[in-house]
């Protein structure tokens, strides 16, 4: 049976030894701090390393969508490979440039059918979806079941996160829905989520106590508990946050199928800041 | 005057180009506010024919071909951004088709522009109408009507930028974003400085020299000059007119004049109050055709009729009484629209808080009385007016912030209500405030002066200073595991010190609240506390 490829770019946020091993191929985004220092989100630059020049960098890095023939080069060589079927499963249309780069890449290559698809999702819970296509495809799914997954699972995948600070996400360009909220003069924890791809304000809470049990409580108004649950948990800098909100789940008995944890790249960390943590998830079926 | 352009002469075209582009890069940066906002699509579009010009540097200049092959693969190459990957797919299109020209005329940059926007369209998932793929649509759309006409490539080129520029001052009208942002498209600029680099390099002048249509590329709904309501447009062919005579003409008729073209086919373009004037005066030189008369004034009120409406129905708006200065900005940075004036000792009458619901710009409107004396007086202004108002019964300050924090604009009046009354329960008020004269109370008596605290509204607690009243009121309000954030709103009578001293106690005997500390510049009230 012909072989379906997958590919994703970097803001799925999964550890490069995932991608090998799963057969998966990434396109990089690109970060840059100032003109000079350029570097390919992932592959050139860890989440460490990244967090820590963040912290230090007096100007605040830029991010750049991967150009098209980057995206041709890798649907070329897939095709080169023998393989005529390409998913190609991306951050938000709303968030990133990156689908209108593999768009354009997909018109000028022959010899394989590719489905480019906005995930409406970023970082890990786009990652969440990658994973669940590898399973499908590995059950051995047909092209258009896997289509037909990641689209479905698009609109199913729901993510919260808490941020330390707006700031990034202001300044930015990528506040969406939560612009209202900047230049409050009450320190606010907002509870945020991607509606339809955008950066949408759920809950807004004060004080720091408030972000575990608001997290809690927003996946458990989410989801029927019927069905099983797939979810997971992503941090930018700080792993302790991730773990604690993992004991939290654990505490409260919220039955799941998988546990995803993950750290933020580079570029999406370039929008959350430092202090970040994320949960997401959706029920199967 | 050319009407064919041979390939020595492309790469001064290109590089032409790239530097009008360049001289706009920040210019463009700063209107990009599509799709993502984050303004770049100068420095983008910058990147992307910076490889364009670095492929045609290494290319033989002798060959159409192989520089058109330069152009399509230095753009794609160079592609950044968004509106880099369009432009690279525009390129690609006119590519296409003059690589198989030996030297290019009108008629191949017609078909050229034609191809591209083919191109352009298919290789965008969603287009989207009011960026740089309507310009060159609206360029090809122009382009096509000048066929078969004996026309030179530079005034060609000229009638087709001048379409690119009206166009590009019409994205507004086609995608709400960029009317809200009071901008044209970003991207669409870019296309537009890029074809008017060529333009003046064709025609030996600089960019400086070059007459553009909208002198202010950024579109502010405001400042739609009034003073002419007719833009009229339209091409006229004669036997031959000298355009400058034209020009003199329409000068003491009206403004934004352009007048391009050649002597037997030109394109005219003016803001005026007598467009019938202007049409006699053109018909007695030629025929007209194309033409086009727009009333300016009535397509502003009703774009601001729409604009308008369309905001009063769907939103809501958010009018509070406030009690002091430093209250008033919190209330505004959570949303607030309106603040009236009140408080303990002033309570607002219904006709001012009538006002600033009427003043508010949305048809729904909740209010927050802040006040147990107010909420009577908000109900009767709700019985008022026309408007949709509700009221929710914030009693206090700190009622008011866990009210604005539950609201959220995407909601329904109803929903938010609802959500902005239930987050009132979470919330404890309490108030230091001084005695103004001796009285009897049911914690005994109270000399005048004495500090007194209220924990929602009733009295509980009495002492001779700030500092002990302030402490025994937070005791009763700081029961542990349920509070676990202390707000301290400051008004008038408070110190620095005062305040440092409270949160030393907190910290001591609280150690797992969190306290933020706000200016509230309250009269009366040293302190507003506020438990959650």
């Amino acid at each position: 049976m012909e072989k379906i490829a997958i590919v994703t770019d970097s803001t799925a946020d999964l550890p490069l030894s995932y991608y090998k091993e799963n057969e998966v191929i990434i396109v990089p985004l690109t970060v840059r701090f100032g003109e000079e220092e350029i570097y390919r989100d992932w592959t050139e630059m860890n989440p460490e390393d990244f967090y820590q020049r963040l912290k230090t960098s007096e100007v605040l890095p830029k991010t750049s969508q991967p150009t098209t023939m980057e995206f041709m080069s890798a649907y070329k060589k897939l095709v080169e490979e023998g393989c005529s079927q390409i998913i190609s499963v991306h951050i938000s249309e709303k968030l990133s440039g990156t689908i209108g780069s593999a768009t354009a890449a997909k018109e000028m290559i022959k010899g394989a059918a590719i489905e480019i698809i906005d995930s409406k999702q970023a970082s890990a819970a786009l990652g969440m979806i990658v994973d669940a296509l590898v399973r499908a495809r590995n059950e051995g799914k047909s092209f258009n079941d896997l289509a037909n997954l990641a689209n479905s699972l698009s609109e199913k995948v729901k993510i919260f996160f808490v941020l330390d600070t707006l700031k990034y996400l202001h300044l930015g360009g990528r506040i969406g829905k939560a612009q209202a909220l900047v230049g409050s003069l009450l320190s606010i924890k907002p509870v945020l989520t991607l509606d339809d791809g955008v950066v949408a304000p759920y809950k807004k809470i004060r004080g720091t106590a408030r972000i575990m049990p608001e997290l809690i409580s927003s996946l458990k108004e989410s989801i029927s508990g019927e069905k099983p649950l797939r979810l997971g948990v992503a941090y930018s800098d700080d792993k302790k946050v991730a773990d604690l909100l993992i004991k939290e789940i654990k505490k409260e008995n919220i039955e799941h199928v998988s546990l995803l944890e993950a750290q933020i790249g580079s570029v999406i960390g370039t929008y959350i800041g430092p202090g970040a943590v994320a949960l997401f998830f959706y029920e199967e079926g | 005057m050319t009407s064919r352009l041979t390939s020595m002469e492309i790469p001064r075209l290109i590089e032409a180009a790239f530097a009008n582009l360049k001289a706009h890069r920040d210019e463009i940066n700063r209107l990009n506010v599509f799709p993502v906002p984050d303004g770049d699509t100068g420095t983008n579009m910058v990147l992307t024919m910076q490889v364009v010009c670095e492929e045609i540097s290494k290319t033989d200049k002798t060959s159409i071909s192989a520089l058109m092959h330069a152009l399509s693969y230095g753009s794609l190459m160079g592609a950044r951004g968004n509106s880099g990957v369009i432009l690279s797919q525009i390129i690609r299109g006119m590519s296409e088709v003059l690589s198989k020209c030996e030297t290019i005329t009108v008629s191949d940059l017609i078909e050229a522009l034609e191809n591209s926007v083919k191109v352009a369209y298919h290789a965008v998932r969603k287009p989207v109408e009011g960026t740089m793929l309507t310009v060159i649509k609206d360029m090809a759309t122009q382009a096509k009507a000048l066929k078969g006409q004996d026309i030179e490539i530079e005034n060609f080129l000229e009638i087709v930028f001048m379409e690119g520029r009206a166009s590009l001052e019409r994205t507004p009208d086609l995608l709400p974003v960029l009317k809200e942002a009071g901008v044209v498209d970003a991207g669409a600029l870019g296309l537009v400085v890029l074809g008017e680099g060529i333009l003046a390099a064709l025609k030996g002048i600089t960019l400086e020299e070059m007459v553009t249509l909208g002198k202010a590329p950024s579109y502010v709904e405001e400042e739609v000059s009034l003073k002419y309501t007719y833009c009229t447009e339209f091409l006229l062919k004669s036997e031959g007119v000298n355009l400058t005579n034209i020009e003199e003409y329409l000068e003491p008729l009206g403004d934004s004049i352009m007048v391009v073209g050649t002597p037997q086919l030109t394109r005219v373009h003016v803001h005026t109050n007598e467009p019938g004037n202007v049409l006699n005066y053109v018909t007695s030189l030629g025929t007209i055709s194309q033409v086009q008369i727009n009333n300016m004034v009535e397509q502003s009120i009703e774009r601001a009729r729409t604009l308008a409406q369309a905001a009063k129905e769907e939103k809501i708006s958010l009018v509070a009484v406030s009690v002091g200065e430093g209250i008033n900005d919190i209330l505004k940075s959570l949303g607030v629209s309106q603040i009236v004036n009140g408080g303990q000792t002033m309570n607002p009458s219904t006709s001012e808080i009538l006002h600033a619901v009427e003043k508010a710009s949305s048809l729904n409107v909740i209010i927050l009385p802040n006040n147990k004396n107010v909420i009577l007086t908000a109900e009767k202004a709700k019985e008022a007016s026309q408007k949709n108002i509700e009221v929710v019964p914030t009693k206090s300050i700190p009622e008011a912030f866990a009210a604005l924090l539950a609201f959220n604009p995407e909601k329904k009046l109803e929903e938010n209500v609802e959500e902005m009354t239930e987050a009132l329960k979470n919330v404890k008020t309490g108030e230091i405030t001084r005695a103004v004269r001796e009285t009897k109370s049911k914690i005994g008596l109270i000399g005048e002066g004495d500090y007194i605290g209220l924990l929602n509204h009733d009295l509980k607690i009495k002492a001779s200073n700030l500092i002990e009243a302030s402490q025994n009121l937070l005791s009763l309000m700081v029961s542990k595991n349920t509070v676990n954030l202390v707000t301290l709103i400051k008004g008038e009578g408070v110190t620095e010190e005062d305040i440092e001293k409270l949160t030393r106690f907190l910290k001591e005997n609280f150690s797992d609240v969190e306290i933020e500390i706000c200016e509230g510049k309250q009269l009366f009230y040293p302190l507003i506390i506020s438990a959650e």
